[in-house]
């Protein structure tokens, strides 16, 4: 009993630094992925590439679709109703203005991301998990190949890619849809939004807009590669490590996307 | 019948070891291996433990630690290796594990061509030509664009070697490569290495004594507490070694 409370301190010492240490570790990892010298040698090439063209067409073009789809719900059911209630009480350039801050900025990153964890992240996570348990990265690196340049950065860029593509689309799918339903079913001059959201949109905040949703891309890519790596020897391993992987992303890119706002758009404040 | 090929003893010595003793292995071993490769040889690791012999092979691909003596890959001892550096030397000194895991994700043919495609030792094309004329010295007669999920134990073994083959390695290194294999494909690969080593060198652990008895150019065995070094294996089946006689009459039971 004396035992245990004597632990106690460098229990609550350990705990409290689980969560820095595994974001250096993540953030490590990342850098790593993206450091294109890596072991000295740059080696994107023809295997690599194929990687990174297969991540994009699973991560990307497979998940046209459904985004296609969240985007026209959100639209009809957020653009819709922001145009419809703000202009009750503000004027053209509020609506349009809140247009911008709710559907383009965070409604499309936050719910590209969301749907990017839980498809290509958790995937990402059981692919490389399972070749870890069947050895086949060590098969791989038994033939010289390095596991960043052809399994990790491959991925982890598709991903960046994936999530920066996908969100304008769904942006652009949602406000247009919203739009479009109001002016066919209540007044055709609602139209008129579509260009004055587009020449109010200012090139820092996109240039912003991009830089959130690459570096969100790349973070939901290399926490799925990370935790696939931690599986080690059983099977149990992999449902754990996958979860951990979609719940440690899903806080990671809500924080993050809450300080972009914070340091990076005080403007929207 | 010994069809032992004369080793080349002119070039240098891709793999050299001396009292070399991995981590966690037999801790009762009294002396370690020493080892000195030349082209067309094929070394064969043999004993009871099969635990110690992945130890060993496994150390002298460079992969497991080592606890006592020395390890010289390419005339570079293996600690002074920079990590930068074993990607190539991988190409030239291929290990197969027993399971022969190939990437569940790529087909037979992507599986052979892509660590080619990797290095960059070749385009697409070249790299597939390659790849089936391997397949033919292999005696390859599986559908090399199923995925691994759906082959037969015979087709991943020789698309592990192939794979390797590609990229023109020296030294083959393999663990056991009959390991989930049925004795009538056996044939298959003991052809395959006899023609392969007359390029290369082949060291590798097993217990298909067929083999060893027709090729094997030096045997070691692996006791619990020494290892012994046969240069054939009638030197072997003389030994008076009460280890090694045992395990010859295991093995004339079994057969």
């Amino acid at each position: 009993m004396l035992q245990r409370i004597l632990n106690a301190p460098g229990l609550i010492g350990r705990q409290t630094l689980r969560p820095p240490k595994y974001l250096f570790e993540l953030l490590l990892f990342t850098l790593r992925a993206l450091n294109p010298r890596q072991q000295g040698q740059i080696r994107l090439n023809q295997a690599s590439y194929r990687t990174l063209l297969g991540q994009l067409i699973f991560s990307g073009v497979d998940a046209l679709p459904v985004i296609f789809l969240l985007a026209l719900a959100s639209g009809l059911a957020i653009t819709t109703q922001i145009i419809l209630t703000i202009q009750l009480i503000g004027d053209r350039a509020e609506v349009i203005d809140i247009l911008i801050r709710v559907v383009i900025f965070e409604l499309s990153t936050l719910l590209t991301a969301i749907l990017l964890i839980g498809r290509s992240g958790s995937a990402i996570t059981v692919d490389i998990g399972n070749m870890k348990l069947n050895r086949e990265l060590e098969g791989l690196e038994m033939l010289g190949i390095n596991l960043n340049h052809f399994l990790i950065t491959p991925r982890v860029l598709g991903t960046g890619l994936a999530q920066a593509v996908l969100a304008i689309f769904f942006a652009v799918v949602a406000l247009a849809s919203g739009i479009v339903v109001l002016a066919y079913t209540q007044n055709a001059g609602y139209l008129s939004y579509l260009p004055e959201v587009a020449f109010s949109l200012h090139p820092y905040d996109l240039l912003l807009f991009l830089v959130k949703n690459l570096l969100f891309g790349v973070i939901i890519g290399s926490t799925a590669c990370f935790h696939a790596l931690r599986v080690s020897q059983s099977r149990t391993e992999l449902p754990q490590q996958t979860q951990q992987a979609i719940v440690n992303s899903l806080t990671i890119v809500f924080v993050l996307n809450a300080l972009f706002i914070v340091f990076m758009q005080p403007s929207l404040l | 019948m010994n069809m032992n090929l004369a080793p080349n003893t002119h070039s240098p010595a891709a793999i050299v070891a001396k009292q070399l003793v991995p981590v966690q292995s037999n801790n009762n071993i009294q002396s370690g291996l020493s080892l000195q490769t030349a082209k067309g040889e094929i070394i064969c690791f043999m004993g009871i433990d099969r635990k110690v012999l992945d130890q060993y092979i496994r150390t002298l691909a460079g992969i497991h630690p080592i606890e006592s003596g020395t390890l010289e890959i390419f005339q570079q001892p293996v600690e002074e290796i920079p990590a930068k550096a074993w990607s190539s030397i991988r190409t030239k000194l291929a290990y197969i594990s027993r399971d022969a895991p190939l990437l569940s994700v790529l087909n037979g043919l992507n599986n052979v061509i892509f660590p080619a495609l990797y290095h960059g030792t070749l385009e697409r094309h070249a790299a597939i030509k390659k790849a089936l004329a391997i397949f033919t010295e292999l005696e390859y007669s599986g559908n090399n664009l199923d995925l691994p999920a759906f082959m037969e134990p015979i087709d991943k073994v020789q698309l592990a070697i192939a794979r390797a083959i590609m990229l023109d390695p020296t030294v083959l290194l393999l663990d056991d490569p009959w390991y989930s294999l049925d004795p009538h494909d056996y044939s298959k690969l003991n052809d395959f290495f006899y023609q392969w080593v007359k390029n290369g060198t082949i060291i590798m652990t097993t217990s298909n004594i067929s083999f060893v008895r027709k090729y094997a150019t030096k045997i070691y065995f692996i006791g619990h507490q020494e290892i012994f070094e046969f240069s054939s294996w009638p030197t072997m089946c003389h030994s008076e070694v009460e280890e090694v006689r045992h395990y010859l009459r295991q093995y004339s039971e079994s057969s």
